[in-house]
């Protein structure tokens, strides 16, 4: 049967006789395993749609006027690049996908405890991007992804319900995805796992799922208030109704400022499995990195107000907010410092997984070190809504959440498929991302600290140049992200393979075949070491026996 | 590569004060940020695999003294630059106690500001350097942000409330005004320029005859111009004849025996309220009073004021409120000590210089009325002389043939004018879209025919 030609073995073989029974196989598993596998096809098509969007809205950066399309396009196609990539890949991406795939595997269970909720919130995933993208293909919706009323209750003319029910709708996803964690987590570790021997992704993912079960509902709340002033007219945000702008922004922070760590705990996790596997050693300080995820996840809940610096909230609200905003930045400041010292003393190879997580430091420094200046109220007064921002959170979401990724798909590939990819294309994208992803970022902080305001269509020409470097930038980024699809399609057809632990990593995840089998251990193992647990000798071992010609 | 600046021009007195902020941190970024991706890089080379030199004995996995270094210095590091930034805060958030006052209104998508001696502006900001300016900000509809880079200032402009920010210019100069806050259509359109000049120039500017545009309100109602005086202040002139006609002055009588309190020396003081709580007197407070009286009732006093809310335009209450603030008499007011503000006549005279030789026949009089509601409406917003505007461009227009959506096409004729403004989506212009709203019944007849005869006056 030709749906069974790849792979051979584990949760991905069938012997469903028939082309439909091996698609009602895959729509209707509760296979943790197959549902991170639905969850990888659909969010990397919702990526590649944001994609389009911002590959449109650079575009039309190119020139000062306004060429390419009306305003009115404009701030559709920012809009949707927004919603698209915040509510349906950055927010799910790594729970979803490797968080699927791996929380089970990590823990040695054999699923996540709630099998079939996991499999609901792929459905209402994929509901709430229906309605998304129908909103999209009936006119879009121009209130950017913030949906700040009185604009987007009363005064836009696009489809703000559609959307808003799309984002809601996503949102319970998340939620169900997040309470199947907590529960995982808490009651199906294998005999012996002890919380401080649970690889750090596990307490990211607990740390995430905390941070989504408690603040998604306000952002649902708040998307509700919206649409029922914007369906009955009932005075909730609008001043002319009797309502108060204001309120909104409070209740859509309150979420989405949280959401920001949902988008990049996940990635931390992910980071320091790739730093420990590929230096051959214990992680350093693994005490402080799992409770900094902790500590990130309670602090962050108090600083939604560091969005509101000019929104008229009161001076001294702003300055316990900037204050908090300061002491969040230590949590991120350790993990970065843990990280860099696991490498002393390692035995460090550039493997594709690596170089991602490499270049994650780097950007997400950057990124964590212009949040310093936002957080700062007389700064953030002048670079506020403009570039510098749009750089700033870039840095962070895609520098961050997208490095972590890629070199999350590119470590678990082998284990996810069986088969290796071809590792130097593997290296040529790394290397192509982070040499894009600076080039159409990096300009954009001195526009913005230029003034140049940010969801502009039109602008004055002395920003043209660094728009036209900006837009070049994007352009390596795009072929960036392709490389990458070509070479792990392919590796689908002709790669190498795997074996169960090609990385020679420690995690339970590995001690099972490539692909795993659909109950994942053959016995339950039992766990009596702590995470990374390399012998000291590892790394000295790893270095003696590397000869010219094996990977570098 | 003149045109390729990468630094923001400083024009104002915390423009100094934020950069060295700025580039302070700037420093300690690339201290930190700067270093470690080269100890990275070190590492990366020095514990590569291919490294079979190295020593990679007695690894260390946790240090207790490490981890207290490295989470210490960054958080006495953040919390420095934290009280340095929350002092310069405050600065730039109090205002000295004597400003010039300029009200401004944003609006999709233009901004429309007011001095105190009721000159006007669209999309335009005219100011004196070396001296503080406070502009006290509300918007028609949705939030907007006025900006002025070179100032490094920014305050969102919230409907229903106002919002202040403050400044002092110090360079004579052009600079860019935006709005930051996303607005819907035209948000990139929605700005234009500060123009800074010297206290004589600005003076000059405020009395230039024949720019001066009276306030005459939505009401259309031409405003006299103060018999023979240089009072000074025709914004508070005109929201005591608001004051007046509105029937305020019945309640709110001077002497303090009216039904409701007296509003002498009421502004910037503290006001007893009805629930035992004290306020300032400040504009939002006085808004709040005229839009929504029953909110904060003044101690000993009865919450039988009628609601304004909908009733008056925001232009009317900046009016009201500078009126207010004129009464408290001691200097916490507007301040226009100093600005000359007379100069106000002659404005009526010299109506319409747009008018080009090509122009057809039309009353000269009503068209410089017919300019005025032209501004206060916010026409001038999508309907720009350069053609860029989201609304037809209507110079030359009258009496031409003009291509409809439809296909078909009219003479811009007195008929057609009058259907485009109280029934936009009637017959739309080819090229553009039904968003004008229409105009119906809120204008009178007197009005309309005004704003034809100024349509009229449009030479090409």
């Amino acid at each position: 049967m030709a749906a069974t030609a790849f792979p051979e073995s584990g949760y991905l073989h069938d012997d469903t006789p028939g082309l439909w029974a091996w698609i009602k196989s895959w729509l209707f598993t509760v296979d943790h395993k197959r549902i991170a596998i639905l969850y990888l096809l659909s969010i990397n098509f919702f990526f590649l749609l944001g994609g389009l969007a911002a590959t449109f809205v650079r575009i039309e950066l190119v020139t000062p006027q306004g060429d390419l399309m009306s305003s009115d396009v404009y701030n559709r196609m920012f809009t949707l690049h927004g919603v698209i990539m915040v509510f349906f890949f950055l927010i799910p991406a790594i729970p979803s996908v490797l968080g699927n795939f791996l929380v089970p595997l990590m823990i040695g269970a054999r699923d996540l405890a709630f099998p079939r909720l996991n499999l609901f919130s792929w459905y209402l995933y994929m509901f709430g991007g229906i309605f998304a993208l129908s909103a999209a293909v009936l006119g879009g919706v121009d209130t950017g992804w913030t949906f700040y009323t009185p604009f987007s209750s009363t005064y836009s003319n696009s489809n703000v319900i559609l959307t808003i029910t799309g984002a809601f709708i996503m949102g319970f996803s998340s939620i169900a995805t997040a309470v199947n964690f907590i529960a995982t987590i808490h009651k199906m570790r294998a005999p012996g796992l002890t919380w401080f021997r649970l690889p750090l992704f596990i307490w990211a993912a607990y740390a995430t799922s905390l941070v989504i079960v408690l603040a998604t509902p306000v952002v649902g709340i708040a998307l509700l208030l919206v649409a029922i002033e914007r369906i009955w007219g009932v005075g909730i945000f609008d001043p002319a109704l009797g309502g108060d702008p204001l309120l909104f922004q409070h209740l859509f922070w309150f979420y989405s400022h949280p959401a920001v760590y949902i988008m990049i705990l996940p990635a931390f996790g992910v980071i320091s499995e790739l730093i420990a596997t590929f230096s051959r050693k214990r992680i350093f300080g693994y005490e402080f990195i799992a409770f900094s995820s902790m500590a990130i996840a309670i602090l962050g809940f108090l600083v939604w107000g560091h969005h509101m610096f000019v929104s008229s909230q009161s001076m001294y609200a702003s300055l316990v907010f900037s204050f908090i905003t300061m002491l969040i930045a230590i949590p991120s400041a350790i993990k970065v410092f843990n990280w860099t010292a696991t490498l002393y003393k390692g035995s460090i190879s550039y493997r594709t997984p690596m170089l991602y997580a490499l270049g994650f430091m780097g950007l997400f420094v950057i990124g964590g070190l212009t949040g310093i200046f936002l957080g700062v109220v007389a700064i953030d007064i002048h670079v506020t809504d403009t570039y510098f921002v749009v750089a700033h959170f870039h840095y962070v979401m895609v520098g961050g959440t997208i490095m972590a990724y890629l070199g999350g798909i590119h470590f678990w590939w082998p284990k996810m498929t069986g088969r290796m990819y071809n590792e130097v294309w593997g290296g040529i994208s790394a290397l192509v991302v982070f040499v894009g992803f600076n080039m159409t970022f990096f300009p954009q902080f001195v526009l913005g600290y230029l003034g140049m305001p940010r969801r502009y269509h039109v602008y004055p020409q002395e920003f043209q140049v660094l728009h036209v470097l900006s837009s070049s930038g994007a352009a390596v980024l795009a072929v960036g992200f392709i490389i990458p699809l070509i070479y792990l399609l392919l590796s689908l057809v002709n790669g190498r393979v795997a074996g169960d632990n090609p990385w020679d990593a420690t995690g339970l995840e590995w001690h099972t075949s490539s692909p795993p089998p659909t109950h994942n251990f053959e016995r339950i193992p039992v766990v009596t070491t702590e995470a990374y647990a390399y012998p000291p000798e590892a790394a000295a071992r790893d270095a003696a026996e590397w000869r010219p010609g094996s990977p570098l | 590569m003149r045109n390729f600046p990468l630094f923001p021009e400083q024009a104002s007195s915390f423009a100094g004060q934020i950069d060295v902020l700025y580039w302070t941190l700037v420093g300690l970024s690339l201290l930190f940020g700067g270093m470690l991706p080269f100890i990275i890089l070190f590492l990366m080379v020095r514990y590569h695999r291919s490294n079979k030199a190295a020593d990679r004995t007695n690894q260390v996995h946790s240090n207790l003294l490490l981890e207290a270094t490295w989470s210490g210095i960054p958080l006495l590091i953040v919390l420095g630059i934290f009280f340095w930034g929350a002092f310069l805060y405050v600065h730039v958030r109090t205002p000295p106690p004597r400003t010039l006052e300029i009200y401004v209104i944003g609006k999709q998508w233009m901004w429309h500001t007011q001095h105190p001696n009721g000159k006007r502006e669209n999309n335009e900001l005219h100011v004196p350097i070396g001296r503080p300016v406070r502009l006290i900000m509300t918007s028609q509809d949705v939030i907007h942000s006025f900006y002025i880079p070179a100032f490094r200032v920014k305050q969102d402009v919230l409907p229903g409330r106002y919002t202040s920010m403050w400044f002092e210019a110090t360079k004579a100069g052009e600079y860019h005004l935006f709005c930051a806050e996303y607005c819907g259509t035209e948000h990139s359109l929605m700005g234009g320029r500060v123009v800074a000049l010297s206290l004589a120039d600005y003076e000059r500017w405020l009395v230039t005859p024949g720019e001066v545009i009276l306030p005459d309100g939505s009401s259309g109602a031409a405003v006299p111009t103060p018999p023979g005086s240089a009072i000074g202040d025709p914004m508070a002139l005109v929201g005591e004849q608001l004051f007046t006609s509105l029937g305020c002055s019945g309640c709110h009588r001077m002497d303090g025996a009216g039904v409701g309190p007296s509003l002498q020396g009421l502004y910037g003081s503290q006001e007893q309220l009805a629930d035992g709580s004290t306020i300032t007197a400040d504009e939002n407070y006085l808004r709040t009073s005229i839009i929504n009286p029953g909110a904060q009732i003044t101690a000993g006093y009865q919450p039988v004021m009628p609601s304004y809310a909908g009733q008056l335009s925001e232009d009317q209450i900046n009016q009201l409120i500078a009126y207010i603030k004129s009464l408290a008499g001691d200097g916490a007011s507007s301040g226009t000590s100093g600005m000359s503000g007379g100069g106000s006549s002659g404005a009526s005279a010299t109506g319409s210089e747009a008018a080009g030789a090509a122009a057809p026949a039309f009353d000269q009089a009503l068209a410089a009325q017919g300019e005025r509601v032209f501004t206060n409406l916010g026409c001038v917003g999508c309907h720009r002389s350069d053609g860029a505007g989201i609304g037809p461009r209507l110079n030359g227009l009258y009496n031409t043939e003009q291509r409809l959506a439809d296909g078909s096409s009219v003479i811009a004729d007195v008929a057609y004018l009058e259907e485009s403004i109280r029934n936009a989506a009637a017959r739309v212009a080819e090229g553009y879209q039904p968003v004008m709203p229409a105009y119906g019944n809120q204008l009178s007849d007197d009005q309309v025919r005004q704003l034809i005869e100024y349509i009229k006056s449009l030479g090409e």
